[in-house]
């Protein structure tokens, strides 16, 4: 816990500090090239980039236990509620995407180990070989070529409803699917050849509850840990998708602030991102916790 | 691992003409023969197609890739006739009448050279990392891990872009973060077969004959930590062009006059919906060099790992 404390303070000081010496003048870039020094001084005034880097890093830092994130240059209004509006777009398209993924690894990787070198078995593995083998945005745009363009069946920007986010969802899922495939199908290929399903198995328990209970539980534990290492892969995979399909969500503020070298936004898009992934983090600990006794007994 | 079920790998000494091969290709017989030698090779011959016809872009097309030719915008592959395709471009030509052929080919070889210079820094990087945390461990080996673990969660697309938010675009900023990108995979390998390692007799040894920590790390275990780099890095080759690619897609890598896969998708998107060939064939491209070099660690990894070949 501490270690997760220590690690925002890191990145807060070191997102603010990156921004502040190497990037340029935010109140040349919001006026016209011809702005008089006065004009600047105002500019520069209003966003507070007039006062010594430590002035700044103090109010930057003082205001977030409030949630105060700062202004944003470009919008003139408070940047959490900015990114909060977006939140639930974002947060949508993740979800639905490792919904996607999850289930597609699920029922394919335990077939892949209950049946290795069927056709579902290669599916699986040409599936994930492709989503691996791939850049995310190019998927997307060639779901939109296939599906908006040439067949029409869905909408290829914006967000009007469940149809605009069934493409971005398939080509977020692509990318993080491949992970997820192959470690449920190694942990269950491993739990089916421990000595307890032989044992079950002489006993004449059914295959499908062999399989999908005394196995699928014991291979419960690395999907967790999947899921964990998924969310990296699920948020940076969240950005570029929805630059790709022009989806109202937090990466495409994202990359609208870093053209605009719109700072607050950045900075405070950083430090939201690390808790989200120190929060996550905590909760697959105690997920851990939950599903494994031995841990349990260790802590 | 899945490796194995991929039909690539041919059946070891199936071919009977083999068998009367002079003696002097017996060593090259006894490769063949080996678990994932005939996957590797596979890999390593389509690899060496594509970067080969990357580096030799001058000698394939005669066109310039970053001359404009309003007269000729948007014209479709060659295959396409009725849409005005024709042999003077083979590949068709993008929104300003570039010719795509020789785009994708400087295009890939930008990518290529600013992919293996990001691997070779963060192999650099990863192995001093991986050797110092495996050498000295206790505290350091603690909190250098600990940033490994962060990093591999961390989205790192988000970081990359603070970065290039603070910093003006350029090749070198690029190429520090690609080698950032990749270090965190060497670094735990090596930490972990250093570890391995040092559990052994031939340390031991080493120790008794008075051998220095440092001297016994770079002499005798950093050669067997080797194959483990060389796995890694096929394995990161492939990532580290999609990462290339993802950031000059998003206008945060490569600029303009630069032709570059990546960019070459971004200017295409705004013609998704006349011209299907700008944004596909550079994805294909980068699909086709991924690709290769997954199969080649695929092949890789079975030749030098041979806890995997019981799998």
């Amino acid at each position: 816990m501490l270690q997760n404390l220590v690690l925002i303070v890191v990145i807060v000081l070191a997102v603010f500090i990156l921004m502040r010496l190497t990037a340029g003048d935010p109140a040349r870039m919001s006026t016209p090239v011809f702005a008089s020094d006065e004009i600047l001084q105002t500019y520069r005034e209003q966003f507070g980039t007039d006062k010594p880097l430590t002035a700044q890093l103090w109010d930057f830092v003082s205001g977030l236990p409030k949630g105060d994130f700062g202004t944003s240059f470009r919008y003139q209004e408070p940047v959490f509620s900015l990114i909060w509006q977006r939140v639930p777009e974002t947060l949508l398209l993740a979800f639905t995407a490792l919904v996607l993924a999850l289930v597609f690894a699920l029922i394919v990787g335990i077939a892949g180990a209950r049946w290795p070198g069927s056709w579902i078995d290669r599916f699986g593995i040409a599936a994930s070989t492709f989503g691996q083998s791939a850049p995310t945005f190019w998927i997307g745009l060639m779901l939109v070529l296939i599906f908006s363009v040439n067949l029409g069946w869905f909408p290829a920007v914006g967000f009007t409803g469940w149809k605009s986010l069934v493409l971005p969802a398939i080509a977020v899922a692509l990318a993080v699917m491949p992970a997820d495939l192959r470690v449920i199908r190694a942990s269950m290929m491993d739990a089916l050849n421990q000595d307890y399903i032989r044992t079950a198995r002489a006993f004449g328990v059914s295959e499908a509850r062999i399989t999908l209970f005394y196995a699928l539980r014991n291979a419960a534990l690395p999907l967790v840990t999947v899921v964990g290492i998924d969310l990296g892969y699920l948020l940076g995979g969240t950005i570029v998708t929805e630059v790709v399909f022009n989806y109202p969500g937090v990466g495409q503020l994202a990359i609208d602030s870093v053209n605009a070298r719109d700072y607050p936004v950045i900075q405070a898009i950083t430090i939201l991102t690390a808790m989200v992934f120190v929060f996550v983090n905590l909760v697959i600990d105690l997920l851990y916790m939950a599903l494994d006794p031995r841990i349990r007994i260790e802590a | 691992m899945a490796s194995t079920a991929l039909p690539l790998t041919g059946d070891p000494g199936a071919s009977p003409a083999m068998e009367d091969a002079p003696q002097e290709l017996s060593w090259w017989r006894d490769f063949l023969g080996r678990n994932g030698a005939r996957t590797f090779l596979i890999g390593l011959f389509l690899f060496t197609l594509i970067a080969g016809a990357a580096l030799a872009a001058p000698l394939i097309t005669e066109h310039d890739p970053s001359r404009n030719n309003i007269t000729a915008r948007l014209r479709p592959p060659f295959w396409n006739k009725d849409g005005g395709g024709s042999t003077e471009f083979v590949l068709g030509t993008d929104g300003l009448g570039r010719d795509m052929l020789s785009r994708m080919l400087f295009g890939m070889r930008v990518s290529l050279v600013l992919a293996v210079a990001g691997l070779l820094l963060s192999m650099a990087l990863g192995v001093t990392i991986g050797l110092i945390s495996g050498l000295v461990g206790g505290r350091i080996d603690m909190i250098l891990m600990r940033l490994v673990d962060l990093q591999l969660a961390f989205p790192y697309i988000v970081l990359a872009m603070a970065i290039v938010a603070a910093t003006k675009t350029s090749i070198g900023i690029l190429i520090i973060l690609l080698g950032l990108a990749g270090w965190v995979y060497f670094a735990r390998v090596v930490r972990g077969v250093v570890l391995q390692e040092m559990q052994k007799d031939y340390v031991k040894a080493a120790q008794v004959l008075g051998a220095s920590r440092w001297r016994i790390g770079l002499r005798y275990v950093l050669p067997n930590v080797m194959p483990a780099i060389a796995i890694i890095a096929t394995l990161q080759l492939p990532g580290l062009i999609i990462f290339e690619a993802t950031l000059s897609f998003l206008g945060l890598g490569i600029q303009p006059p630069t032709p570059s896969l990546g960019g070459m998708m971004l200017d295409g998107s705004q013609y998704i919906a006349s011209a299907w060939w700008v944004i596909t064939l550079p994805g294909l491209a980068i699909l086709l060099v991924t690709m290769s070099l997954n199969i080649m660690s695929d092949g890789l990894r079975q030749l030098l790992d041979p806890r995997l070949q019981t799998v």
